[in-house]
């Protein structure tokens, strides 16, 4: 049997949802007079459950796992990456370092972008962003910790 | 009439003096600003200019105020198209089909057909809200929990008719909002549910930093800038505007979505994001061709777009025929009401009919106003597609982080929201649609805290959604609808079966 | 016209920025930067209003912005642990309110704590609350309220804003002093339990003034009862609990505080700017028009009132038997 895209999507579903229904164990069910916190959560992922299974049940209208394209995974990888660094280090070194660094990550590394080019973009829009935020907007961006 | 003819003059008269256009212009900027940036929602701008208006009459404050409102429905619906990043919750449906609007080149077409569509629901919601607010305000008022549970089980089975894809993966995709919608602190019972000892999770995790996420970042990580090849011609003035089909096929779309969405918006506390969604709905079910759904539809921008807009004018209802806020934005314009000295509810008519009736002008001058700032502003707008991809998605991705981040002031949002990418973009993979999740999201909380309090109240009893007349009604409605679903299931799959059984053996001959 | 002003106070701030860069904040200069007052509630909620109220007089008297930071969440948690972690130079403020004294039983296992963690700097308002109930029910005064309820245990539902917020404790206060039981049935914010008063599907709410204030006024709900000690100015002709519940006393009371460790002078300065703010005449207009009155005290009296509450709170969580897991 040829593996399917929705095999694997269904059989997700479920595996995740039974996971999570064993680790909610603590949350009480409730009767139907007085229900607790773990009703709505766990009729959902009976339902969650369900929907996966009969997902996969009928996985055969679906396209092989294997003609999924995954052309665009290296670039989208590397995109999450920089914003990921760029969000760590956000409220740590603030803003207009940060995303100069997120920018000009993406525009000269990435997208290969003439070098001076990409970093008079970088701060410019940051430096920009962060005067309009501070003074027009009036809700100040993360500063850098040393300016204090 | 007459009366009611002769505050609308005075009311007018007040509204089309020069310092209050002013305001109302002023408000109606910062709102479209305020609704294009992803994250920030007129909450922030209302709350943020409020110590502003404190040296103005209340007449000019509330105008603007109530201007970033509705303001931002139109700054919202912008981003949406332009780059399917939904500027506020509201703006999500819109993100599907008018961004794929834009992508064949009509983008300028859209925006128009959303401004003008918002300006019909706001000029309708606006003239409603004059003649029929006090007996709308009692009916809005015997919504009580099973009422709501009700509503919302209508609006899950809407969802039905959402589906491009198939019925089962639309409801998974909703079953998993519905459990990220119960993320949080339980209110009813103190219990943390999913938390995972993150503090910030208390309150659930907020729809803008999923819309946007799932949305925007889902779109630009599955485009590589070299894949993006269409060249965005410099828009003649023409190519701008909607063709003549355009025009006509918006014009039932909206006149519905008007309808719906004034409707919904009347019930105090209602999630407003709803009517954008049950327009698409409504719209695909009954579109003779609902496979143009998700490629373009001008039905899928129409609808959506006045019902948004008809929902945030009809959100006014309880507020000012009652003197309750139907949610945090309306909470916080009677707040400024009240600061002026100016109590809301129903003695505003009588004790400040300056205030009510300039209010209510002005609403509709705001509608005008917004119309003419957004039309000529579409040939800008489009213009900024004509940016590089390469250079673009860069400064949207630092808009979102910054948007987002602005909303709570913190991280953890950010998180959520690129984490949400990634889930959006392995939902494209797997062909999930990520509507239904939003929805779901959106839904959970009122949902189940109305289910609780229902049974909560009748001890147990299913019964009382059928006891009790409006909720008996609208299950009704929802019952209805399944089962018509369910009959053309049925037929289409016949259809479908024996249209491929043909074109099979077409091609075998 | 405010807006030309706010304009040369930003220029005012950023020449102070650049001046004191290179030295570390004294009493003296205080302040020369910009000031971060933390709000513990989204925009538009009742505190982030009044923050906003006094946040304005406070950047015009102090001669720098006032900027309101919102870090909605936790119940006041995150807000105070922004603040607590924040430099104790005067430049980060903390809205203190209510549940932050209630948070410290009510989180048991919180690190940041309003008592140990905050300076108390000056109070702002101290809100009363009302009973209010359904109109159509037979119950006008306090006494009878409580007959009522003890004739009909377990049928009496009391709305709430949630779990755990001063709505319901107010009434759990209540219940623990009177020996009445009630139905605690909670809704998401007060608008909904408001909602659920006037079409009876709940009997008696205890609501904060400002936001009731309004709907007494129109008769659609019926006061029974203040819960501050004495009479408020917005409603007075409704008695106080206390008159029939001796030592019955709920306010929801807003103030300002800074990170332990801040000089001594920074601290009086700001008690004494924000004092002159609440003595603004039309600062006390228009917190009466939000139903609400400038309280002012000192930082010890500050620090000695968030103390007592503190203990009260602890009481009335260990009553009703409320945690957060």
């Amino acid at each position: 049997m040829i593996l399917r895209r929705d095999h694997v999507a269904g059989g997700a579903f479920v595996v995740a949802a039974a996971f999570l229904f064993a680790f909610s164990s603590d949350l009480p069910f409730g009767t139907l007079a007085s229900p607790g916190a773990g009703m709505m959560p766990k009729l959902v992922l009976v339902l969650l459950m369900a929907f996966g299974t009969l997902l996969a049940l009928r996985a055969g209208e679906s396209p092989p796992l294997a003609e999924i394209a995954w052309g665009d995974f290296r670039h989208a990888a590397t995109v999450m990456a920089v914003a990921a660094v760029a969000t760590g280090l956000y409220t740590v070194i603030g803003f207009v370092l940060s995303v100069s660094v997120l920018l000009f990550t993406l525009l000269c590394l990435v997208e290969r972008r003439p070098f001076w080019r990409a970093l008079i973009v970088s701060i410019g829009v940051t430096v920009g962003s962060y005067l309009l935020f501070n003074t027009l907007l009036k809700s100040p961006l993360p500063p850098m910790p040393f300016w204090s | 009439m007459e009366a009611t003819l002769d505050s609308l003059l005075l009311g007018f008269s007040v509204a089309f003096r020069p310092d209050v256009l002013l305001y109302a212009f002023l408000g109606c900027v910062v709102g479209t600003l305020v609704g294009m940036l992803p994250g920030i929602g007129p909450l922030a701008g209302i709350s943020i200019l409020l110590p502003v208006t404190f040296g103005l009459d209340a007449t000019k404050a509330i105008v603007m105020l109530a201007g970033i409102y509705y303001g931002s429905q139109y700054g919202g619906s912008t981003t949406s198209i332009l780059m399917r990043i939904p500027g506020e919750a509201a703006s999500v449906m819109t993100c599907i089909d008018g961004y794929a609007m834009a992508q064949k080149g009509r983008a300028g077409a859209a925006l128009c057909i959303a401004a003008v569509g918002s300006f019909i629901a706001g000029t309708f919601g606006v003239i409603a809200l004059t003649v029929i607010a006090p007996p709308l305000g009692a009916f809005a008022l015997r919504f009580g929990p099973p009422e709501y549970t009700a509503l919302l089980v209508v609006g899950l089975v809407f969802l039905a008719y959402m589906s491009s894809t198939s019925l089962a993966r639309t409801l998974l995709m909703a079953s998993f909002g519905l459990l990220l919608g119960c993320i949080g602190i339980d209110v009813m019972t103190g219990h943390f549910r999913y938390a995972f000892d993150i503090p910030e999770l208390g309150d659930g995790i907020g729809i803008v930093p999923v819309a946007v996420g799932l949305f925007g970042l889902g779109e630009i990580l599955s485009t590589p800038s070299h894949s993006v090849t269409t060249r965005v011609a410099a828009p003649r003035l023409a190519e701008l505007l909607p063709n003549r089909t355009e025009w006509r096929q918006s014009a039932m779309p909206i006149a519905r979505g008007t309808v719906l969405g004034f409707l919904v918006g009347i019930v105090p506390g209602s999630a407003h994001i709803i009517s954008s969604f049950l327009s698409y709905a409504l719209e695909k079910r009954i579109s003779r061709h609902p496979e143009q759904f998700g490629q373009g539809a001008v039905a899928g921008v129409a609808g959506p777009e006045s019902a948004n807009n008809a929902a945030s004018t009809g959100a006014f209802v309880p507020m000012l025929a009652l003197g309750l806020p139907t949610g945090p934005v309306t909470a916080v314009l009677m707040a400024a009401l009240l600061i002026h000295g100016v109590p809301p509810g129903p003695q505003l008519v009588t004790e400040h009919p300056q205030v009510f009736w300039g209010f209510i002008a002005s609403m509709y001058v705001g509608n005008l106003m917004l119309l003419a700032l957004n039309l000529p502003l579409v040939g800008l707008f489009v213009n900024v597609l004509r940016i590089p991809y390469a250079y673009l998605y860069p400064l949207i991705i630092m808009f979102c982080i910054i948007g987002v981040y602005e909303v709570n002031h913190s991280i953890v949002d950010v998180w959520i929201m690129l984490a949400m990418g990634v889930v959006g973009y392995l939902l494209r993979k797997f062909d999930f649609d990520p509507a239904p999740l939003v929805l779901g999201l959106v839904i959970a909380p009122t949902f189940e805290m109305s289910l609780r309090q229902s049974l909560i109240m009748s001890n147990g009893a299913w019964t009382i959604f059928f006891e009790r007349p409006i909720a008996g009604s609208l299950l009704a409605v929802s019952a209805g609808l399944l089962v018509l679903s369910l009959v053309s299931f049925l037929l289409k799959r016949k259809d479908w079966r024996d249209k491929l059984a043909e074109a099979s053996s077409a091609e075998s001959q | 016209m405010t807006i030309p002003r706010r304009g040369l106070l930003h220029l005012a701030a950023g020449g102070a920025v650049l001046a004191a860069l290179p030295r570390r904040s004294l009493a003296q200069s205080y302040p020369s930067r910009p000031i971060t007052l933390v709000v513990f509630v989204p925009p538009g909620g009742a505190p982030d209003i009044v923050a906003r109220l006094i946040g304005q007089p406070l950047s015009q008297r102090l001669g720098q912005p006032v900027v309101i930071e919102n870090r909605p969440d936790g119940g006041g948690n995150l807000a105070l642990q922004a603040v607590a972690r924040a430099p104790a130079d005067g430049t980060t403020l903390l809205l203190i309110a209510t549940p932050h004294a209630v948070n410290v039983t009510l989180y048991e296992k919180q690190n940041v704590n309003v008592l140990r963690d905050i300076v108390p700097v000056a109070s702002i308002d101290n809100d009363a609350f009302t009973v209010v109930v359904n109109p159509t029910l037979p119950v006008r005064t306090i006494a009878e309220l409580i007959a009522y309820a003890k004739s009909n245990p377990g049928k009496v539902n009391m709305g709430s804003s949630g779990s755990g917020n001063l709505s319901h404790l107010a009434g759990e206060l209540f219940k623990m002093m009177t020996g009445t039981e009630m139905v605690h049935v909670p809704y998401r914010g007060m608008p909904a339990a408001i909602t659920a008063l006037m079409t009876g599907d709940v009997h008696v709410v205890f609501d904060a003034l400002p936001s009731s204030v309004s709907h007494v006024r129109e008769g659609k709900v019926r006061a029974i009862g203040v819960t501050t000690g004495t009479r408020v100015k917005a409603l007075p002709d409704i008695p106080p609990v206390a008159e029939t519940v001796p030592g019955y006393v709920v306010t929801g009371w807003l103030g300002i505080g800074v990170p332990k460790g801040t000089p001594a002078d920074i601290v009086s300065k700001l008690s004494k700017e924000t004092n002159a703010v609440l003595a603004d005449p039309e600062v006390v207009t228009r917190l009466a028009n939000i139903g609400s009155e400038p309280f002012a005290t000192s930082p010890d009296g500050f620090g000695r009132f968030i103390a007592t509450e503190t203990d009260k709170w602890a009481k009335v969580v260990r009553f009703a038997n409320l945690k957060v897991e």
